[in-house]
């Protein structure tokens, strides 16, 4: 038994040293394989240029951060008051410190896809931050096109432009049961400028990130490809890339650039987005509208709703708990946010409430910070009034 | 048992061809990248990587305040410790050529050590190789010290990337302009740490083709940029050591004079004024290039201006008699034009 296998040791000893010396045909394999792949796509992957917006300098303000409810970091018991209404311009936020002092967004070219031959180019929303007056689109081909922002997803991050058009080559995609985890994944960007696109190379890490909403790459993502393809070895496109992380805001996840961990959005996923984006309606932040307390013995419990909000119209008032959200148990301001932080407004949530002793489950459609009144602080005047179950109301009405 | 790990290692064997591949560029890397050790101060790291270019020593790094160090030394693969002595550098490309001297070294009885090997023929080096045949998409191998990981005879540090791109250098370095705004190699693997940069990078096949760069921040994505120097620029730099007068240096600077253009530009006073145009002066070169008023000037030779100092920095590194192509936007289409520029005025 123990001479079998020390023979079939030095087999694939043998077998395989001197492939193992210096013999890097299988890598000049690779380099064919992605050349082809990469000549492809480039074909479909274009070069967005923006002028003017905001100065790219100093403290980003991100103002779409949307706070349904803040991170609270690690419990800060000594603050009276969890802040989960939108930020006061002012207010100094851990988000913005952090994002401020290592992150500016820069006004080099970014990278879009062809998404119908009709003139659609899909794209990042990072990449209009800076919300720019104009908006060029250069295709592989070099012609130059002025392009109109149609509508964005500030969720997801994915921005959806036209450019008049109608004879473009759109982008095959992969369907999403295709992507296996550990396939070689490449991302293609314009943001180097030049006329060819630029390449990182990466697999695929995990799928269903992002609560079912990204394919994860340890191609190196940045600004620099934002808003380009994720394409397999045969040119298909695997995603859209896009910057994420567990938390909201319109830059979060830029931090992540250059790390190995980098997102992009698959065909499903952006054909489900685009299809609401074409009406020109943009996708915003969902907010339920609500305070908690910050004490850290005190769970979930609201402080303060806002009147009008979905959750002030469902008849909740400051002394509820919430205690679960979409099918979670939740016990903090940062368990809910990462419950609930791709989950655009208008989109309904599951949450059940708690006062007293009794649970009951609702299902409010989140807001736009914009749609939100004053908050409202006092408690319910009759605390044992029923509350129906399973209320569902469309908001705003 | 021993039989099921055989077969498990048997399986798991294949998998090794993988990393094979590369094992020729990296044996070739190793003696040929050696490691900088000198002063450190301030946020400089003190230590570095350099790349072997000749076989009598001479190695190229990038500039640093290392270079300054009283007691800058040298440590090849092989464990050997070399003074270096800085030959040239070059402020623009941020470049340095040092020739690695021998160290008289002493024991404790006051005895001089035997020298280690110098002068022609002493060492392993690159010869320049051709950055223009990489594809992006194509593997390299970047080697250096990141972190002062290497010590003593061990080998440096070497790290798998594709090449990204062929692009011109648009960065900062410590919130100045980086000198250096010509060609680059941006590569995705991380060489944007301390101590790498000067190291070589080379292709699959060991050849060289460039060398890390100093850290920067890209001005397009504000990021930290990985890229290396081109070889051709690398070795027009060595080129112009040895024999002054064979390769002139073709640098485009700032000449700090516009050439005359005819264009008003509408400027509030702002850092970052769009490039509106308010009047084009009569029988100028704009007015023959047919730019009108309200334009809105987007690009200059396909690069993008987005205000008027991005404007006239490009400008100004033009001279009379050049033509730049113009891009526009004028009522929400793009019209693009040439304009040929004149003397000053």
């Amino acid at each position: 038994m123990h001479h079998i296998a020390t023979a079939i040791l030095t087999l694939a000893v043998v077998a395989t040293s001197p492939a193992n010396q210096d013999d890097p045909d299988l890598q000049r394999t690779h380099q064919r394989v992605f050349r082809n792949a990469i000549e492809q796509a480039t074909r479909y992957t274009v070069q967005i240029e923006t002028v003017g917006g905001a100065i790219p300098r100093g403290v980003i303000t991100d103002l779409d951060i949307p706070t349904l409810n803040h991170d609270p970091g690690d419990g800060m018991p000594d603050m009276e008051d969890e802040d989960g209404m939108p930020e006061d311009e002012d207010q100094p936020s851990p988000f913005r410190d952090t994002l401020g002092s290592s992150f500016v967004v820069a006004d080099g070219p970014t990278t879009g896809i062809i998404y119908r031959s009709d003139g659609y180019i899909i794209t990042s929303s990072f990449n209009f931050v800076r919300n720019p007056t104009h908006i060029t689109v250069r295709l592989s081909d070099d012609r130059r096109y002025v392009a109109e922002l149609v509508a964005s997803d500030k969720v997801r991050k994915l921005a959806l432009l036209h450019i008049d058009a109608d004879d473009l080559e759109p982008a095959p995609w992969v369907s999403p049961d295709e992507i296996s985890t550990g396939q070689w994944a490449i991302a293609l960007g314009r943001g180097f400028g030049g006329s060819e696109p630029s390449v990182t190379v990466g697999v695929v890490s995990a799928q269903n990130r992002m609560m079912g909403n990204a394919v994860q790459t340890d191609a190196k993502l940045s600004p620099a490809n934002y808003g380009g393809p994720l394409i397999d070895v045969h040119g298909r496109v695997i995603g859209l890339c896009v910057p994420m992380a567990q938390r909201p805001g319109e830059l979060a996840g830029v931090e992540f650039y250059d790390a190995g961990i980098g997102f992009a959005l698959p065909k499903n996923r952006v054909d489900a987005i685009c299809e609401e984006l074409m009406t020109g309606e943009s996708i915003y932040r969902g907010w339920l509208g609500i305070r908690f307390s910050r004490r850290a013995d005190d769970g979930l419990r609201i402080v303060g709703v806002a009147n009008p909000s979905p959750m002030y119209d469902l008849g909740i008032r400051p002394g509820d708990k919430i205690i679960n959200a979409n099918g979670k148990d939740v016990n903090s301001a940062q368990h809910l946010v990462q419950s609930l932080y791709m989950v655009p407004a208008g989109k309904p949530v599951h949450i059940i409430v708690r006062r007293g002793d009794l649970a009951f489950g609702y299902e409010p459609h989140l807001a736009r910070a914009i749609d939100l009144g004053q908050l409202v602080t006092e408690p319910d005047p009759d605390p044992w009034k029923p509350f129906p179950i399973n209320r569902s109301i469309k908001w705003p009405r | 048992m021993n039989l099921k790990r055989a077969i498990c290692i048997a399986l798991l064997a294949p998998t090794t061809l993988l990393a094979g591949g590369f094992n020729h560029a990296i044996e070739t890397v190793g003696p040929r990248c050696v490691r900088l050790y000198g002063l450190k101060a301030g946020l400089s790291a003190g230590y570095g990587s350099g790349t072997l270019v000749s076989d009598d020593g001479m190695v190229v790094t990038v500039m640093s305040l290392l270079l300054d160090s009283e007691r800058l030394r040298v440590v090849t693969q092989d464990g050997n410790v070399y003074g270096a002595k800085v030959l040239t550098t070059d402020a623009n490309l941020q470049l340095a050529l040092l020739k690695l001297v021998p160290l008289p070294r002493y024991n404790l009885r006051g005895e001089r050590a035997p020298d280690p090997p110098s002068g022609p023929g002493a060492f392993k080096y690159f010869p320049p190789g051709d950055s223009r045949k990489l594809f992006p998409g194509e593997w390299v191998i970047a080697a250096g010290n990141p972190f002062k990981v290497a010590e003593g005879r061990e080998h440096v540090s070497v790290t798998r990337g594709v090449f990204s791109a062929r692009t011109d250098l648009d960065a900062k370095r410590k919130a100045r302009d980086f000198p250096y705004q010509g060609e680059v190699l941006a590569i995705d693997a991380i060489t944007s740490t301390p101590g790498t940069p000067g190291g070589p990078l080379v292709d699959i096949e060991g050849n060289w083709v460039g060398i890390i760069g100093r850290l920067v921040i890209s001005n397009r994505t504000h990021t930290n940029f990985n890229y290396a120097v081109p070889v051709e620029v690398v070795h027009g730099f060595v080129t112009r050591y040895l024999d002054p007068d064979s390769a002139p240096d073709e640098s485009t600077t700032d000449t700090g004079l516009e050439p005359y253009h005819g264009l008003k530009l509408f400027e509030m006073g702002y850092q970052k004024d769009l490039v509106y145009v308010e009047r084009v002066k009569r029988n100028s070169p704009a007015k023959k290039a047919r730019i009108k008023k309200d334009d809105l000037i987007v690009s200059l030779n396909g690069r993008k201006v987005g205000d008027v100092d991005a404007f006239r920095k490009i400008i100004r590194t033009k001279s009379a008699g050049d033509r730049i192509d113009v891009t526009l936007i004028r009522n929400n289409k793009l019209v693009n034009t040439t304009l040929t520029l004149e003397e000053p005025r």
